[in-house]
């Protein structure tokens, strides 16, 4: 009976703040309802409530469309394109972070404390602020409306918190570890094959999960420095679907934006363990 | 195997770890490397694994010189601290894989591993990862790993420090008999030196990098060649009085602050070289102090706490400046402030170097 009693306490305790973290996730909640109800219906009434179930907002999947008086293209190479994007940055990042927050934790060499200094404040440094000295460099070595310059400018702003994230990670494995399997009878690749490499497997995941959303999301650069349609990514064709107000679809506009998030929240569904690992090595002593 | 460290010196940056080191192990001996911290142990244990490469002298496995070999090439088991065991694998994994990266056919690994853990009671542990079972476990586990490929050579790195009081004295014996039934020659890093005391053959005292003395725990304890071996082993550690050395004629004399003591004839004997006049540093341990009433050759003292132990009682005693422990009978009853005798067990003085610290006993 007590054991009741304290519960109804607790529920009226706990109430206000129930109501209070409601009303402030309520906006988010409705957004993304709205995003899932409009592309299926023809009409919605109030805001939320569909009128006229259709598929029809859909059919960019199996046609081209047409708004107003422009054409767009078939949504299927724009996404691959965005999967060539976030599919090479995350490689990119993990194999270059991976060595470089090695090299970061466990060796010692003249200038290491500068170079970690240093990375921070690429990290901290606003990337838009780079664009036009970028649009040069990226003209100068012909990399220009190609998706691999775009691919090299997000690796080169994303490596220094990948590879502190990394650094972390390497932090974390106790000298005795390799001595211990140095004396086990293993050679320097075995040892980072078979006992280091298991200790980061959460860190590479973290690392590629962060890379490949931060790739999959990527949308100033992408329209920055691609031009040709063929080189678009999903996030430049969403804008351009929203380019002439005059014609905006919003139930085109919402199923498209779903489409988009699809992988995202599929990606994140798979990797929230991994994601839950991450603790930058923060509190090592 | 026989052990040979020759000249061995190794340098981080200009700091000296280990210090021109001579030590000479014979086969199936059981070593403790004994010191304080930083005092090179360690680096000495790992220039024996192969991790250090030293930067002088030899270190000699057997006949054959070792030095330059690679930590996989020398055919040692070692046993962490922290037990380094891999987080990833699970407890049969942990203990075969040296045997793995050795190539054996997987039915002669399978049928070792089961055997040593056995042998270890790991049997029911098999199939769990290091951080689901216990401290003392993953030791043991630890303890397998190393001797799964029967090495020539053991290697323990403070493998008790991590464990509850209880299962370090039960550890204790256990490896102590291992060692003994195994007859591997075994080296030992502790700063504990009731550890090094109650399990090894021979201690090596080492002190900020340099070998003090290499001896049987007996002599050590009884005939310590320096005021850092004396103070370092035995426990609680020994007194030390600040005396001064007075010959008249034909007796010698300890003259404290506010006493003055006579030497015995064996004493006299040994500690013979002392000078007339001569500072010197009386040793004396806490077991040859007795608590008497007034007397000849006695040291008048204030108690100055009393801490029970159960077995006995130790008082310490404030002698001038000095403050001194005295291991007393269980029913002494002196209270904090009261004056009380201390009677020397004269036989059992040490006497030290007030200028080196080295021991002025004519034997050492």
């Amino acid at each position: 009976m007590p054991q009741v009693k304290r519960n109804k306490r607790g529920i009226l305790h706990s109430a206000p703040i129930y109501i209070f973290l409601i009303l402030v996730s309520l906006p988010i909640v409705i957004a993304y309802l709205w995003l899932f109800a409009s592309s299926f219906s023809s009409k919605l009434t109030l805001g939320i409530f569909p009128k006229g179930l259709t598929l029809n907002n859909w059919r960019f999947l199996w046609s081209e469309i047409k708004l107003g008086l422009t054409a767009f293209e078939s949504i299927w190479p724009v996404t691959l394109n965005s999967i060539l994007l976030a599919g090479s940055i995350t490689i990119l990042e993990v194999i270059i972070s991976l060595l470089a927050g090695f090299a970061l934790s466990r060796m010692d060499f003249p200038g290491k404390d500068l170079i970690m200094k240093t990375t921070i404040i690429l990290h901290a440094f606003p990337g838009v602020a780079l664009l036009i000295a970028l649009f040069y460099v990226l003209n100068f070595i012909n990399l220009l409306d190609s998706i691999m310059g775009v691919v090299l400018v997000k690796v080169a702003l994303e490596l220094p918190m990948a590879t502190w994230m990394i650094k972390g990670f390497f932090d974390e494995i106790p000298w005795e570890l390799e001595w211990a399997a140095y004396i086990d009878g293993c050679n320097k690749f075995q040892l980072w094959y078979k006992v280091i490499l298991p200790q980061i497997k959460p860190g590479i995941s973290a690392v590629a999960i962060f890379a490949f959303l931060a790739g999959w999301s990527e949308f100033i650069y992408s329209y920055t420095f691609l031009f040709s349609s063929e080189h678009y990514t999903l996030a430049v064709f969403l804008k351009n679907l929203i380019g002439d107000f005059r014609f905006l679809d919003y139930g085109l506009l919402a199923a498209a934006g779903l489409f988009y998030l699809i992988p995202v929240i599929v990606f994140f569904l798979i990797s929230q363990k991994s994601l839950m690992k991450i603790n930058f090595g923060g509190i090592k002593g | 195997m026989r052990v040979i460290l020759r000249d061995i010196t190794k340098k981080f940056g200009t700091f000296v770890a280990v210090d021109n080191l001579n030590l000479n192990i014979h086969d199936g001996e059981f070593v403790a490397l004994l010191g304080p911290s930083g005092c090179g142990k360690s680096t000495t244990l790992l220039m024996l694994a192969g991790i250090y490469k030293p930067d002088k002298g030899k270190i000699i496995f057997g006949n054959k010189n070792v030095t330059h070999e690679l930590p996989k090439d020398r055919n040692v088991g070692m046993c962490f601290q922290n037990y380094a065991l891999y987080p990833h694998m699970t407890v049969f994994e942990n203990i075969a894989f040296p045997l793995k990266l050795r190539k054996m056919p997987r039915d002669i690994i399978e049928k070792k591993v089961n055997q040593i853990a056995r042998k270890f009671h790991l049997d029911s542990l098999l199939n769990r990862r290091p951080s689901e079972i216990s401290g003392g476990q993953q030791q043991r586990v630890a303890l397998a790993r190393a001797l799964v490929k029967e090495p020539k050579i053991l290697l323990l790195d403070e493998p008790l420090s991590n464990l509850d009081s209880g299962l370090r004295i039960s550890m204790r014996a256990e490896i102590k008999k291992l060692q003994k039934d195994l007859g591997i020659t075994t080296v030992f890093v502790t700063h504990d030196q009731t550890e090094a005391l109650s399990m090894c053959d021979k201690i090596a005292v080492m002190n900020k990098g340099t070998l003090q003395d290499f001896d049987t725990p007996e002599k050590l304890y009884s005939q310590p060649k320096n005021q850092f071996i004396a103070e370092f082993i035995g426990n609680p550690p020994m007194n030390f009085l600040d005396v001064v050395c007075i010959r008249e004629g034909d007796k010698v004399y300890l003259k404290g602050t506010s006493f003055k003591i006579e030497l015995p004839e064996r004493a006299k004997r040994e500690f013979a070289q002392i000078q007339n006049g001569e500072k010197v540093i009386l040793g004396i341990r806490p077991e040859n102090l007795k608590l008497t009433s007034e007397g000849q050759n006695t040291v008048k003292g204030e108690i100055y706490v009393v801490e029970p132990l159960g077995r006995d009682k130790l008082v310490n005693v404030k002698i001038g400046t000095n403050r001194i422990k005295v291991i007393a009978p269980q029913d002494y009853n002196g209270n904090m402030g009261e004056n009380v005798f201390v009677r020397l067990d004269m036989d059992k003085i040490h006497l030290f170097s007030s200028e080196d610290g080295n021991s002025l006993r004519m034997s050492a």
